[in-house]
């Protein structure tokens, strides 16, 4: 058996989180699973898919699985701007978007990844309705992460997508 | 998100750890101050 890795260097993609109050700091959350993302220590893909449990089949798994959606997620800019929009309308919550390192195993996908383990590489935060106090404080919490955090002016998907990709370039 | 049709699969084991070492909030500790050598005298004469 040959464990030896495909390959030595994480993979990064785009994504989003929410910036949500916990404790008495902001932590990111997974949009869809509303996963806390830990600070200075990986996240571990679960899965968490909604499966009827018939054995043998539809046991439960390590993440990524082929036959399954689970897993930690990016994608690319151009499918994160597809997808930004909806989320931003949906919530009143703190929407953060920013690259993120995938590794352990990973399934590669026209328009992403799933992997087994996450961290943010660096972050960009929507401060423009927040008000200067509260923006101050977010940043601040999520400098915890250890990574560059940086407030965007737009308050829309697109001027934030588009933030976002002048920064990145 | 929509990611679309599986590709492939592979495994990634970083050569470098993407989690950043945490700096430090609080000040490091000082280091311990070195005590001087003892300087060996020698022995006056009665």
């Amino acid at each position: 058996v040959n464990d030896a890795p495909d390959y030595v260097e994480p993979v990064v993609g785009w994504r989003m989180w929410y910036a949500v109050e916990h404790g008495a700091t902001t932590s990111l959350s997974s949009v869809v699973q509303r996963t806390l993302w830990p600070c200075g220590a990986p996240l571990v893909a679960v899965c968490r898919c909604f499966r009827v449990r018939v054995w043998p089949f539809n046991r439960s798994h390590d993440a990524p699985a082929a036959e399954c959606r689970c897993g930690i997620h990016a994608a690319n800019v151009a499918t994160l701007r597809t997808y930004l929009p909806e989320r931003f309308a949906w919530t009143d919550l703190v929407p953060v978007v920013g690259r993120v390192s995938l590794w352990g195993l990973v399934y590669e996908h026209e328009r992403g990844w799933r992997a087994a383990l996450a961290y943010p590489q660096c972050l960009f935060v929507p401060v423009a309705e927040l008000g200067r106090p509260r923006a101050a404080q977010m940043l601040s919490d999520l400098r915890r992460y250890g990574v560059p955090v940086r407030p965007l002016d737009g308050s829309t998907a697109d001027a934030v997508i588009d933030e976002v990709s002048a920064l990145a370039a | 998100m929509e990611l679309g049709k599986p590709q492939k699969v592979y495994t990634i084991e970083p050569l470098e750890d993407p989690v950043p070492t945490p700096g430090p909030d609080e000040p490091a500790e000082p280091p311990l101050e070195r005590r001087p050598e003892p300087v060996e005298m020698p022995l006056a004469r009665p």
